[in-house]
């Protein structure tokens, strides 16, 4: 089954005032377009996605203002702050309990690597070691705009995933997990302190 | 000749049920075509602020309890009474 339109195609007969679609694109146009962010901030850059979400910069304009306080109805998880160990397991279940597509933006020094307080024995060194992430945003804070950026940036990764085929959206692959093991607290540091399956640093040779 | 009045009835009942089957029944369709269920132990978990649940869920309050929950309820009253 071929569901790709040609785009050379699809302009000329835009031109002539045809519009053609495929089911692929109606469905990633409307996912795109509807992406209901979950409703938690860690700490201060929580305080950015505020502002993102309040009207000077209006992440409205992109569909994204919903913002849900039930992991049910978010699509996506914006890991806004310093996450702890003590809060990691919670939000490694919080991203398991989100239903089918869903994705991650990992915003702020802190959420990609643990940001200042990297070396302190207490803050996890980056939500990708339990978690899948599709947009990184450095910054301590990203500015709104920056947070805009990672949106439209998810939203063209969005439009490009494919319904059928080898290179399918994960959410439609059934052998894809869609949980992830919740680490738990061990005696010095969370248990296991990644997740090999989606966390693989690359290897220092000295 | 007038319609049966009943007949209105006969089509909002036809109307409300196929508001929510059909958005249903492309939902099931879509997903025996595309998307695969993927259920598990998190995702199917009751509670959902990120915390396990720990014990019973069918739990007895004290009997104590009770004059609180008519107090409060009485205050909230009052105090709607007063405002108007
Ligand atoms: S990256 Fe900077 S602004 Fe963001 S949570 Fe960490 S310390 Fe705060």
């Amino acid at each position: 089954m071929s569901e790709q339109i040609d785009e050379r195609l699809r302009t000329e007969l835009q031109r002539q005032g045809v519009w053609v679609t495929s089911m692929q694109d109606l469905y990633n146009w409307g996912r795109k377009n509807s992406i209901w962010p979950l409703q938690f901030g860690l700490a201060c850059c929580a305080i950015e996605m505020i502002a993102t979400a309040a009207s000077r910069y209006d992440i409205a304009r992109f569909g994204g203002e919903i913002f849900r306080p039930s992991p049910r109805q978010a699509d996506l998880m914006i890991v806004a702050g310093t996450v702890t160990k003590k809060m990691a397991p919670q939000i490694v279940r919080l991203y398991n309990q989100m239903a089918d597509p869903k994705y991650v933006i990992a915003m702020g020094a802190c959420a990609i690597s643990g940001g200042p307080f990297k070396q302190g024995y207490n803050v996890l060194k980056g939500i990708d070691r339990y978690i899948p992430v599709d947009v990184y945003i450095p910054g301590c804070p990203p500015r709104p705009e920056a947070l805009l950026h990672a949106f439209m940036e998810l939203q063209s990764k969005i439009d490009s995933q494919k319904l059928t085929g080898a290179h399918k959206a994960v959410h439609l692959d059934p052998k894809q997990p869609s949980e992830f093991p919740v680490p738990t607290f061990g005696k010095h540091d969370l248990e296991p302190p990644g997740n090999p399956v989606v966390f693989q640093p690359p290897k220092i040779e000295r | 000749m007038t319609p049966n009045p009943y007949l209105f009835i006969v089509i909002f009942v036809g109307v409300a049920l196929a508001f929510p089957l059909i958005p249903l029944a492309l939902a099931w369709i879509w997903r025996r075509i595309f998307q695969p269920s993927k259920p598990g132990p998190d995702k199917t978990s009751t509670y959902e602020c990120g915390v396990e649940s720990i014990g019973d869920a069918q739990i007895q309050f004290h009997s104590q309890y009770y004059l609180y929950a008519i107090i409060l309820l009485l205050k909230r009253f009052a105090g709607g009474l007063k405002r108007k």
